[in-house]
């Protein structure tokens, strides 16, 4: 299999059943490494299989398609069901938090969505409160 | 006419009054400006305390001599007629010479509440204008004197902090960088829109004057915590936000013994001998050169 055909069952199937499929077909672990370093993704020995499909699934999607000031109107919640729902990847969270000037510890190792969400949920909030009553003004 | 800079959080306990006082002495001292300091935080009255030690006892006794802005407000609530004037102390510390404008405990009692209400909107929103320019009023009467004049607040959103604001023309608000004080600077943002916001609507609705927005200038970085020469990632993290947040100064102070000795001493950390204090002086001294040229 190649990433054209990948994307050719991302057409038919869309991004969920592309991976579904993809994790349930006879296609070894080994295979796609091959598939995904061919396509220039960097996986390693240690990348669970889920993890390789979904970056040759996901990676011409957009992952996170809302806009940084959208993404400040939404709650922690909401914040992390969005980064779950699209399959958001740690390297893009890292991009993200670096562009709103959030520097994650190394203690967020594992947590980083989690950790995302919360800062991002909390940013968001600050900025609401410094606008004052007209943050309150009903829409 | 001075350029007149309140210290304001909503948050206690995060370096307002050991920045307004730091500030203040650097001014005289470093930058040979005229300097007028307001106290108008009625819980502790801290400023005037370090100014003047025997404040802290008529602060905690509520005997405080002379005309202070309590005075001003009561005369809005009396009816009476508004008069500008009241008592500024001098102060000197060597060749360094600062007039202070005492804390009064009683200004924990002014509140809109207490004008005289109608059935009349118009008169009631010149009321609430007349209670927001309370201070303004009294400092108007003075700012020739005075290349700055900078006000200590107390950490609580109240009339009295919105009369603060209404007579600034810059706020800063120092902070810990940490979430919890952080939150004071969102608070504090909020009330600059809103007196902004209030006064937009009193001249638009009822009464036209000349008003410049209270701009907010920026936080301070006090307390900070260095990790080889900078700031600790977590306080980093801080500082980042604080700069999303309306902004930020770049210079900041970090924790230390020099301040404690000086507090303790009664003097600017800008005289006190130890090595820390050298450290803590010299961020202050280049805070301050910042601290002028965002607050012209």
């Amino acid at each position: 299999m190649t990433k054209d055909e990948i994307a050719t069952l991302v057409g038919w199937l869309g991004t969920k059943g592309a991976i579904a499929g993809l994790e349930k077909s006879s296609l070894t672990n080994a295979e796609l490494m091959v598939i995904a370093r061919e396509a220039g993704y960097s996986v390693d020995k240690k990348t669970a299989r889920r993890q390789i499909i979904i970056e040759l699934v996901m990676s011409d999607v957009k992952r996170i398609e809302k806009s940084k000031d959208y993404l400040l109107k939404m709650s922690s919640e909401e914040l992390q069901r969005y980064f779950s729902d699209r399959m958001v990847s740690s390297a893009e969270i890292f991009q993200l938090l670096s562009e709103l000037g959030i520097a994650p510890t190394g203690k967020v190792r594992g947590k980083l969505t989690d950790y995302a969400a919360r800062e991002i949920g909390e940013l968001g909030m600050f900025e609401r409160v410094a606008q004052g009553n007209k943050a309150n003004k009903p829409k | 006419m001075a350029t007149v800079v309140s210290f304001v959080s909503e948050k206690g306990g995060v370096g307002k009054t050991t920045a307004c006082y730091h500030v203040a002495v650097a001014l005289v001292r470093y930058h040979s400006k005229r300097v007028l300091v307001v106290d108008a935080d009625y819980q502790r009255g801290g400023v005037s305390g370090r100014f003047f030690p025997d404040v802290i006892e008529s602060f905690a006794s509520g005997q405080i001599e002379g005309t202070t802005l309590f005075h001003k407000f009561q005369q809005l609530y009396s009816a009476g007629q508004q008069t500008p004037e009241v008592d500024v102390r001098p102060w000197s510390y060597g060749s360094t010479t600062i007039d202070v404008l005492p804390a009064d405990p009683r200004l924990s009692t002014v509140t809109v509440d207490k004008l005289p209400s109608s059935n009349n909107i118009r008169s009631n929103n010149r009321l609430l204008l007349r209670h927001l320019q309370v201070i303004k009023f009294v400092l108007a009467a003075l700012e020739d004197n005075y290349d700055y004049i900078l006000i200590d607040s107390h950490p609580e959103v109240s009339d009295v902090l919105r009369s603060v604001i209404y007579a600034s023309d810059y706020c800063v608000s120092p902070v810990k960088l940490d979430r919890q004080s952080s939150i004071g600077v969102a608070t504090i943002l909020g009330e600059i829109n809103n007196v902004n916001a209030d006064v937009e609507m009193i001249r638009n609705s009822v009464e036209d004057f000349e008003y410049d927005d209270t701009e907010f200038a920026g936080s301070i970085g006090m307390m900070a915590r260095e990790y080889a020469e900078a700031l600790k990632q977590t306080e980093q993290t801080e500082y980042n936000r604080l700069r999303r947040l309306g902004g930020v100064f770049e210079n900041y102070v970090t924790e230390g013994d020099g301040l404690r000795q000086a507090a303790a001493d009664r003097i600017p950390v800008y005289d006190v001998q130890l090595l820390n204090a050298e450290k803590q002086a010299e961020q202050f001294r280049e805070l301050v050169d910042e601290f002028v040229g965002a607050c012209p």
